[in-house]
């Protein structure tokens, strides 16, 4: 057995030897961030505009941000507007999303429809919701819904669509009907895609948030960037890009970490190297 | 006998895992193929078949070990060898025509002898007329068949194959077999090919080795007699078949046994 | 004979929606304008009953009268949508291509990148909109400036995952080939990748559409969105449905189109799995 005492040891280099490369990968992401920075850096200094803060003052700012006022005035309300929406297009579209997928006749019936709403951009909606809900957070919320509903309707449509045969005949022998059929097949089945759809939701619903809040908000991040602007405070505006810009990476990290947690069972059927 | 096409000598292969974990697939396999020899390698399954035959053709290089094409060491693959995968899906380009496919395999030849040799190529798989489809409109036997005249337009010596035959169905398998056989017989090349299928390394082989449990190594080589040509219906009757067919899967079940043994 | 076989696919599970025999298919067209006419149909009653204010809901035989009488406006405005989409998107997606198949092909370069990236991605570059009214002013150059920012994430991101991403047996099928460098590049991997660059190109298309319409909507630099902004401020409800439903249709009528162009010369693009 020496051969096996010999591969273990080899195994036990190799494996720190992987994570020391693991490391190095994950700090060399860090550092394209640092030098990203830096080249900001720089080229504000040399240009010295005042429509062109340094990246120092930039960051600063975008601090003062985070530690002042304009947390409870602005950010928290925006994050509250983007998650309430953002539920809101999951909630509709993984249920309307099974429905069209399973059914062929309710697809066919809505899919032409649906086809042209999702190709309509959606900040031509704006106007149209500020004279229904007025200023302020409901508007904002509508237009979210009305953006993110459909990567998550779509995915989950096709997915279920596109359903294993095997895997739902399966269920009916096992006598899965209805909504137990709906729930404990169907959507576990299909949540991969799901997954990939609420995490293109969650960044349409930041983005949305922050063209309905520049347009009418009356409050939350959107409106501190563009009034910002419109008393020429540009470095407050680009602290709030900074601001949204960490936000957008924390809610795609918190989303991976879920998926990660909730698909572990993915996991097995993907990727791997394959043996003989 | 004559010098040997393909020779591997005391091959090991270790895998790394993406999570750092470490394999020994491989751990000491030393063989020699003839020129015109149809080696098979059969084993219980995760004894590192694939990897070895990618180890033998310089698509991977040995941990330790060298493997010698015509004489000389192998550094990357040596134009003289073609490799037919198991999964004809990802290996057939689905952006090309299955005769472009074909033709891929012979971009040595200058354009007008280029054509010829993949119409001849198609032909001898049987797929004439099919040079401008498109190898999803094809089924499965079909794309293997593609595959294989692609492996054989450049006139190898030594043509490699990794379970080439376990993604179709029985009835195509034993059509695909007796075409591989087929060109066999009537061309040069070597052959070494890699299956868990017992019944079809006997078949086709002049020589089938079985291979350990991982980390891998010879087990046993066992010579196959039986005349040639041999046909589906009536070789397979052969008493000296099921003899030989006995004798491998012996020493297949006893790798497998030796595999739970160690564990 | 095994020729004589129909071709079978064995990959399974093709898209239920796949072309079927003609009276399916004369049922599923049905359908779709059915669908169209239903919603229609829905849209005039919903306005005629009165649950939605006229101040925010037109009704079907006012909006197409709007049409009708603005076809003119609405022709110049949608071209200067379509002009500044067209000059970002070109932009963007030659660099997304170009950058993203050459960070794919480095693993070092594709770690510098990660982090930033998965910063980037999130990022609402409609935050940008003030900004870059500030620091390019209003027009074309700074409307195509930010589609071609925006736009450009999609691209770059879906290039280097495919590029990065190719199947390996394809590689090593190319490999026992005798196809290296350039050759590989261009034969292989780009082939391989088209899939994931295409479905990386449509949501950039989308996207520009929706950056151009919202630079439009908040700089007022012409084009649907203002057009439709102007309407609802003029109290013109119909005209701004009518630039609604424009809108509407410019964005459906690139989605089908490009579907088609893909459809057409990546004809292998449905076997490969989408992402994003």
């Amino acid at each position: 057995m020496t051969a096996a005492a010999m591969g273990s040891g080899r195994a036990a280099a190799t494996a720190s030897r992987m994570r020391a490369r693991r490391f190095g990968y994950w700090g060399l992401g860090w550092l394209g961030v640092a030098v990203a920075a830096a080249v900001w850096q720089l080229v504000s200094v040399q240009m010295h505009s005042s429509i062109f803060p340094t990246f120092a003052a930039s960051a600063k700012r975008s601090w003062d941000l985070v530690d002042g006022p304009v947390l409870h005035q602005d950010l928290i309300p925006s994050i509250l507007r983007t998650l309430a929406g953002f539920a809101i297009s999951a909630v509709i579209g993984i249920v309307v999303g099974m429905v069209t997928g399973y059914y062929r006749a309710a697809r066919e019936w809505t899919s032409a429809v649906f086809d042209f709403l999702r190709s309509l951009p959606t900040p031509l909606l704006i106007p149209v919701a500020l004279v229904l809900f007025g200023l302020g957070g409901r508007m904002v919320v509508a237009v979210i819904v009305t953006a993110a509903v459909w990567p998550v309707l779509i995915n989950t449509a096709n997915a279920t669509a596109g359903l294993e045969p095997t895997l739902v005949d399966t269920a009916r022998v096992l006598g899965l009907r209805g909504r137990s059929f709906m729930w404990r097949l169907v959507l576990p089945a299909v949540s991969p895609e799901i997954f990939a759809g609420l995490r293109v939701a969650i960044s349409v619903s930041l983005a949305v948030m922050v063209v309905a809040e520049i347009l009418g908000g009356g409050s939350g991040i959107g409106y501190f960037i563009s009034s910002a602007q419109q008393s020429f405070k540009i470095t407050d505006s680009w602290a709030g890009v900074v601001a949204l810009c960490l936000l957008g990476w924390a809610f795609d990290s918190l989303f991976l970490l879920a998926e990660r947690r909730l698909l572990a069972w993915q996991r097995g059927t993907v990727g791997g190297e394959q043996h003989g | 006998m004559a010098d040997p096409v393909l020779t591997l000598d005391h091959l090991g292969v270790t895998l790394r895992g993406r999570d750092g974990s470490v394999t020994e697939v491989t751990a000491d396999v030393s063989l020699e193929v003839a020129p015109r020899e149809f080696v098979s390698i059969v084993g219980p399954s995760g004894s590192g078949k694939t990897t070895l035959l990618k180890a033998a053709s310089g698509l991977r290089d040995p941990t330790v070990g060298a493997v010698r094409f015509a004489g000389s060491p192998v550094e990357g693959v040596p134009s003289g060898i073609s490799v037919v995968f198991q999964e004809y899906n990802k290996s057939l380009f689905p952006w090309l025509s299955i005769g472009k496919n074909v033709a891929m395999g012979a971009r040595r030849l200058a354009p007008p002898a280029r054509a010829e040799h993949v119409r001849d190529a198609l032909h001898k798989v049987g797929l004439d007329g099919f040079a401008s489809r498109y190898p999803w409109e094809l089924s499965g036997g079909m794309q293997q068949r593609a595959a294989l005249a692609r492996a054989l337009v450049s006139d190898p010596q030594l043509l490699m194959m990794d379970e080439p035959f376990a993604s179709v169905d029985a009835l195509t398998r034993g059509h695909l077999e007796d075409v591989v056989a087929d060109l066999w017989e009537r061309s040069s090349f070597a052959a070494l090919m890699v299956t868990h299928d017992v019944g079809e390394a006997v078949y086709l082989s002049d020589r089938v080795l079985v291979l350990s449990a991982r980390p891998s190594r010879v087990l046993a080589e066992i010579t196959i007699d039986l005349p040639r040509p041999r046909t589906q219906s009536h070789t397979r009757q052969l008493p000296r078949f099921v003899e030989l067919e006995a004798q491998v899967l012996e020493r297949v079940e006893e790798a497998g046994r030796m595999a739970v043994g160690i564990d | 004979m095994l020729e004589g076989r129909a071709p079978v696919d064995e990959t399974g599970a093709a898209m239920p929606d796949a072309r079927g025999p003609a009276r399916v298919r004369f049922r599923r067209l049905g359908r779709q304008l059915g669908g169209v006419v239903v919603a229609i149909v829905v849209w005039e009653l919903v306005s005629v009953s009165g649950l939605v204010t006229d101040q925010a809901l037109a009704g079907v035989p006012s909006t197409a009268r709007a049409l009708a009488s603005h076809l003119g406006p609405l022709a110049s405005a949608a071209g200067g949508t379509l002009e500044a989409w067209a000059v970002g998107l070109a932009i963007a997606a030659a660099g997304g291509v170009v950058v993203g198949t050459l960070v794919g092909r480095s693993r070092l370069a594709e770690a510098f990148t990660e982090v930033l990236v998965r910063m980037m991605r999130p990022l609402p570059s409609l935050a940008l909109i003030p900004i870059a009214i500030l620091v390019a002013g209003l027009g074309l150059k700074m409307t195509a400036g930010l589609v071609a920012f925006t736009s450009f994430w999609p691209v770059f991101i879906n290039t280097r995952y495919g590029v990065h991403q190719v199947e390996n047996l394809f590689i090593d099928t190319a490999r026992t080939l005798d196809l290296h460098g350039g050759r590989l590049l261009v034969q292989v991997i780009l082939p391989a990748a088209a899939p994931l660059i295409a479905s990386g190109l449509q949501i950039a298309l989308s996207l520009a559409l929706v950056v151009t319409v919202s630079v439009e909507l908040v700089g007022g630099t012409g084009g649907i969105g203002s057009f439709v902004l102007r309407a609802q401020q003029a109290g013109a409800v119909p005209t701004m449905y009518a630039g609604i439903l424009i809108g509407g249709l410019i964005g459906w009528a690139l989605n089908t189109g490009f579907r088609a162009v893909v459809q057409r010369w990546v004809p292998w693009a449905d076997r490969a799995e989408r992402r994003l």
